[in-house]
């Protein structure tokens, strides 16, 4: 009990923290899939944005130019994306892969000419927290819950903003059409590739923000290998969300919280095997994925690639 | 002219080294004694192809990680004292901490970061009794969140105030963790290079570590490189040493180290056996 107690406002932080790059790159996963196009280099667009926020924050002072930066770095990258899969229709899972050994390869390319031999470039800022008034006051959960950074905040917010626009709006319909029935959606005179295209833009910016988030936000620095899984635990909280923004923001919260707990064990159990304790979010998101895995209640036509002729 | 090869995999490693044989060059450097058990082909082969290409490895004991090697002609190996660079950190800590509650991030559980943190528990115990120590031996070297984690969560639940890294890139998240806690109550100490200063609120001191390139290439100049002697980087020869110290360390405390200094590197402040008692812990 003492270990909870003591241990939870760096769990709660840690969750919060942990959940908000997967819920970012996960909403974008969401709009991708949602237009049938399974984008599995969430990986690499995330390590792009990092690298991205971090340069040009570092460069102009502002990391809010960063995060700026780094949505447009992100889209940038899903364009090829978009391009082989949507105009091309190469398989989604093979450029998913390239995307994940190209982009980081850029990014670190990007990052050694940034800070080369200049060590100064090597460090910068993190955001401010925003105390929440009243709230942040609340004992124990108040500090690292209502306590975080405005690109958290922000993460959250989308949430309710991403359903509405699935549920209610004429081009969320479409969306969700495109990803059942393409060729039926066409006949509708929606205009499936530009949707695609759109799902593509909206994917690589909050994969891009998400990015952002790990080194304008969790930490002051960029290295290679920053993302460290958090794209394919992105995709695994798409599934276990069941494509619903909400489901998602849960999944992504439950992740954050193991890994959170995973910190506090290891921070207070120095003798017990640390490697036991790292693989708890991970063996969560197998867990998970065995009793919430089922493709069946995704969108129909995910990852098929579409030919405007064929009916 | 130095040719820096940086974030090489270590499937990579191998390649990286005989792409820099075959451009002739005169000392080829492996920062980590990682390199050491993927560079015995291409050593054994240099030797008889490029006679004049030299290899350098650092953190590498020859005995344990260069038995498989077919020759050691034209190698040589760096190895640090790490009892000496535990034990000044550790009396840093000692006399830094108001707390009396210390914490290490190392990166991976390798015998010498074990042989790091007993060396700096140890003197901090020695110079404060009672100093507690907090641990975590397998960190990584590049998620700095988890630096930051780990040690908000000593702050919070043990009172941590002084920390000391060798986790590379965790250590900035270690740092990021002190500084929200408090630039003028909780401390870093840095590593392997002198950080302290403008931009680094945290950071009190640094133990310093010169891998000895310059006595290889030396040696190298004067034809006397090779034979898989190891150079030993210790304090009296400059390989180890403390960084400058920042405005957070009283005077008084300046002076109390320097004694202690004198001490560690007269070989008169720890015993083998004080280190060993708390490794024997871990």
């Amino acid at each position: 009990m003492d270990f909870f107690m003591t241990s939870l406002p760096t769990i709660l932080n840690a969750t919060t923290l942990s959940a908000v790059p997967i819920l970012l790159a996960a909403l974008g996963e969401l709009f991708s899939e949602r237009a049938g196009l399974v984008n599995i280099g969430l990986e690499g667009i995330m390590a792009v944005g990092a690298f991205v926020a971090f340069a040009v924050g570092k460069m102009t002072g502002n990391l809010w130019l960063g995060v700026c930066a780094a949505i447009v770095a992100g889209i940038a990258i899903n364009m090829i994306y978009a391009f082989c899969t949507v105009t091309l229709c190469v398989d989604q899972v093979v450029v998913g892969m390239a995307i994940n050994i190209l982009a980081p390869a850029l990014a670190l390319f990007g990052y050694n000419m940034f800070v080369g031999s200049n060590s100064a470039n090597a460090t910068g800022v993190i955001m401010e927290r925003i105390q929440i008034p009243g709230l942040s006051a609340i004992p124990y959960i108040g500090g690292p819950v209502f306590g975080q950074q405005l690109l958290a905040y922000l993460a959250f917010i989308l949430v309710p903003l991403v359903t509405y626009f699935f549920k209610s709006f004429r081009g969320g319909l479409s969306f969700r059409s495109v990803g059942e029935n393409p060729q039926a959606a066409e006949t509708l005179g929606i205009n499936v590739i530009r949707i695609k295209f759109v799902a593509c833009v909206a994917c690589g910016a909050l994969a891009g923000m998400g990015g952002a988030f790990l080194s304008v936000c969790m930490t002051p620095i960029y290295i290679d290998g920053i993302v460290m899984g958090r794209g394919f635990i992105a995709l695994a909280t798409v599934i276990f969300g069941r494509w619903s923004a909400v489901g998602i923001m849960a999944a992504s919260l439950l992740f954050g919280f193991f890994d959170g707990l995973n910190v506090a064990l290891q921070a207070q159990f120095n003798a017990a095997p640390v490697m036991f304790f790292k693989m708890i979010p991970y063996i969560f998101t197998i867990i998970a994925l065995i009793f919430f895995g089922s493709r069946h209640a995704g969108p129909k036509a995910n990852g098929q690639p579409y030919y405007r002729e064929s009916r | 002219m130095l040719e820096p090869k940086e974030s090489v995999a270590d499937a990579d490693a191998a390649d990286a080294a005989q792409s820099y044989v075959d451009q002739d060059v005169d000392l080829i450097v492996g920062a980590g004694n990682e390199f050491a058990s993927v560079w015995a082909e291409v050593v054994a082969e240099a030797t008889e192809s490029h006679p004049k290409v030299h290899f350098l490895i650092t953190n590498t004991d020859p005995a344990v990680d260069l038995a498989d090697y077919q020759t050691l002609d034209n190698l040589e190996t760096v190895l640090t004292d790490l009892s000496q660079s535990g034990a000044l950190a550790g009396v840093v800590a000692g006399l830094m901490t108001k707390t009396k509650s210390i914490g290490f991030i190392g990166g991976a559980k390798l015998p010498m970061t074990l042989t790091k943190y007993a060396a700096y528990l140890a003197a901090a115990q020695k110079v404060t009794p009672g100093v507690e120590g907090h641990y975590n031996f397998e960190a990584g070297f590049t998620d700095a969140s988890l630096g930051a984690r780990l040690t908000e969560n000593w702050i919070a639940a043990n009172d941590v105030d002084v920390m000391w890294g060798d986790a590379s890139a965790v250590d900035n998240g270690s740092r990021q963790a002190l500084e929200s806690a408090g630039a003028d109550t909780h401390f870093d100490i840095a590593q392997p290079i002198d950080i302290a200063g403008e931009g680094q609120a945290t950071v009190v001191t640094s133990t310093v570590i010169d891998w000895k390139i310059d006595q290889a290439m030396d040696e190298i100049e004067k034809g006397e490189f090779g034979s898989g002697r190891t150079i030993s980087a210790d304090m009296s020869n400059g390989g180890i040493s403390l960084g400058k110290f920042s405005d957070k360390v009283p005077a008084d405390v300046q002076d109390k180290i320097g004694d202690y200094v004198k001490l560690i590197s007269g070989g008169s402040f720890l015993t083998e056996a004080e280190i060993e008692a708390v490794r024997s812990t871990l």
